[in-house]
């Protein structure tokens, strides 16, 4: 079986031609460095068989970095090349494409995005170009599939080119080429192409970034709400709730049965896998997750991400950190859960962790946001206005902290390439959310069960109760909060959200809500993140990172305690 | 932030007119060489010289950003904030620094 690698510059559009030939979903997206690692899929084409992988992008065989090593291995390792060059920018293409003949293995060049050409008035004579390259060379449109067989087709075709440059002159004989081969229009700009000139803008670009940021945290809100209200809160306790309970009961065995649904018909309460397990996860978290992604998949497709990490970079700069980690700390302030997922584009290990602490430490998810907030406002605005100043601040000085002891290594500097403006596709949206909505059943669903089960044997060995009586003194003494906050505050690793909602019966005056506020935001990650943080980071990185922020919780509560009392 | 040279870069101190050679004794043209941060929003300019000292700088040549290229200067982002430069078809943000790495002059 033949190996066959698809080869080119970052986002020409690989991963969605793979997709095309092989019929295997993969998540796409409309900006450089979506792909991170190898996929390969088999196919069989008129009788012969082959394997298609796809990897990372790269500009240029020199290696600039571990991405473009995989992809300079998995190029080595393959019978045939087939070069998908982005139409629109042949030029900066074609560097790759020389270097790639040059390794004289049998090769196809692959014209995709061939279909915008005529938008943006670019004419491209290809039996020329196939001349002067000395391989066979195909449009495709891997968007609207088109060109997929004739490339198929001539894979039999693929020829090693006798293509001779020398290395010091090959940008001369890649604009002889051009100059032999394209012919530009000059036509109109367009929409889409205003819009990214508006983008890249100084102040365009920050009105931009502020509109996205809000309607998306807006959308994300109605969405997430409107689902949990009305589709899956009504699912849960007038379907799925009576017909398991039902079920459960059947079973004699009274300690499965404390196991599977718990003690108590309330899911917050019943630490049951399949009660409070499956409310958690489907009812609470999977809305926002899905509504999360769902604007998300937007803003990559439209390719605006790279430019709101322009916006955001000075910024981040600040932290120690790079403009593309500003969008994991969006995700974040949705959920934590996509927002870990998200560092995983991050070049090192260095930047992965600082990202993921700023995210920890910065804002509340939406939901339990949106229980602050509404629940603050009995307090008044400053109050909950100052929650999130104080939680600002402490991310800033944390990330500042650890900065300055996590040595920075060889920093990388800011680049990032901007892709077209380009309308999404409504099919493709749809097939990335049904990707990533599997990817959250099979991962983080498990990850919640075993949360809950592991509260369950906690509870049932009355080691949280212990826990409880244990902590409502020092509490009392060193924040200042009532005894009775004690249980909320181990729930909260369970649930964010409801966990605030319990401290209204408790009279807190508004100090101590700023501070039991603060408290339940920092503390611990909630199940569903922490599991994804094991699973990103590794178990000991993970708790370190935890402990870590929750002494410095401790910390904060406790000074702002003593300010208060002191101040007022 | 002040730049460090690995190893000592004769050309580059040549241009600098740390060492006086006879192109640049004579050359006044060295007045008029700047990096791309000191061009004007808009302004279109030529390559004349990268600082190799880095992997990114390497990593621009590889995309054509080479001496001899017509770059644009589409805009920069607050102070000292990344610059966006377009050549042809392709737009790009590259930080402060490395933009000061560099070296245009003027085309119009």
């Amino acid at each position: 079986m033949r190996k066959i690698v698809l080869a080119g510059n970052p986002n020409v559009g690989k991963s969605l031609l793979f997709s095309r030939i092989t019929r295997i979903k993969t998540v796409t997206a409309n900006y450089a460095g979506t792909t991170v690692e190898t996929n390969s899929g088999d196919i069989i084409y008129h009788e012969n068989e082959y394997q298609i992988i796809d990897g990372p992008g790269l500009y240029s065989l020199e290696e600039f970095s571990t991405t473009d090593q995989i992809a300079l291995d998995i190029i080595k390792d393959s019978d045939i090349i087939i070069n998908v060059i982005d139409s629109t920018n042949l030029e900066r293409n074609l560097n790759l494409t020389i270097q790639l003949l040059k390794m004289r293995k049998p090769m196809i060049v692959c014209l995709n995005f061939w279909e915008e050409t005529t938008h943006k008035g670019i004419t491209i004579d290809i039996r020329k170009l196939e001349q002067l390259l000395d391989v066979p060379v195909i449009p495709v449109s891997a968007l609207q599939s088109t060109g997929v067989t004739e490339l198929l087709s001539s894979i039999q075709n693929a020829r090693i080119s006798k293509l001779e440059t020398d290395s010091n002159e090959q940008w001369s004989y890649i604009g002889n080429i051009i100059n032999n081969v394209q012919r530009l229009q000059h036509r109109h700009h367009t929409l889409l192409e205003r819009i990214s000139d508006f983008t890249l803008h100084p102040v365009g670009g920050i009105i931009s970034a502020i509109f996205v940021l809000f309607s998306t945290l807006f959308i994300v809100r109605f969405m997430g709400e409107g689902l949990i209200n009305y589709v899956f809160d009504p699912l849960y306790s007038k379907l799925y709730s009576p017909f398991i309970l039902d079920l459960v009961n059947k079973i004699p065995f009274d300690i499965i049965q404390g196991i599977l649904i718990g003690q108590s018909p309330d899911p917050l309460q019943s630490f049951g896998i399949l009660t409070s397990g499956v409310y958690i996860a489907l009812i609470q978290v999977f809305p926002y997750f899905f509504s999360f992604y769902f604007v998300f998949g937007f803003l990559e497709d439209f390719g605006y991400l790279p430019r709101l990490a322009v916006v955001l970079d000075k910024l981040f700069h600040r932290l120690g950190l790079h403009g593309y980690s500003s969008i994991p700390v969006i995700l974040g302030l949705g959920c934590k859960v996509p927002a870990f997922m998200a560092t995983r584009g991050l070049s090192n290990r260095r930047e992965k962790i600082l990202t993921i602490s700023l995210i920890l430490m910065s804002v509340p998810c939406l939901s339990q946001s949106a229980m602050i907030v509404s629940l603050g406002m009995r307090y008044g605005v400053l109050s909950v206005v100052s929650i999130y100043v104080i939680l600002a601040a402490s991310a800033i000085i944390f990330n500042y902290i650890l900065n300055k002891v996590y040595k920075k290594g060889d920093a990388p500097e800011f680049f990032t390439e901007f892709p077209s403006c380009r309308v999404p596709s409504a099919k493709l949206l749809a097939q990335k959310l049904r990707i990533r909505t599997v990817e959250y059943f099979a991962e983080v669903l498990p990850m919640i069960a075993i949360g809950v089960l592991l509260m369950n044997f906690l509870n049932a060995l009355h080691i949280l109760s212990f826990i409880t009586d244990l902590i409502k003194k020092p509490i009392n003494i060193l924040l200042g909060l009532p005894p009775e906050i004690a249980p909320v505050m181990v729930m909260n690793f369970l649930r964010k959200d409801a966990s605030v909602a319990l401290l209204v019966p408790m009279n807190l005056n508004s100090h101590q809500f700023i501070i039991a506020s603060i408290f339940l935001v920092l503390s611990t990650p909630c199940v569903a993140s922490l599991f994804t943080l094991i699973k990103e980071l590794g178990i000991w990185t993970a708790l370190k990172i935890t402990g870590l922020i929750f002494f410095a919780t401790m910390l904060i509560t406790s000074m702002l305690h003593l300010f208060f009392k002191v101040i007022f | 932030m002040i730049f460090k040279y690995k190893k000592t870069n004769p050309d580059a101190m040549k241009n600098s007119g740390m060492i006086k050679t006879s192109s640049n004794l004579n050359n006044s043209d060295n007045a008029s060489n700047m990096n791309i941060t000191q061009l004007n929003n808009g302004e279109t300019a030529k390559v004349v010289k990268l600082y190799h000292n880095n992997k990114l700088i390497r990593k621009l040549e590889a995309m054509g950003i080479i001496p001899g290229t017509i770059i644009t200067k589409k805009s920069s982002l607050l102070s000292n904030g990344p610059i966006i430069v377009e050549k042809g078809q392709f737009q790009f943000a590259i930080g402060y620094e490395m933009a000061q790495k560099i070296i245009v002059v003027n085309v119009d």
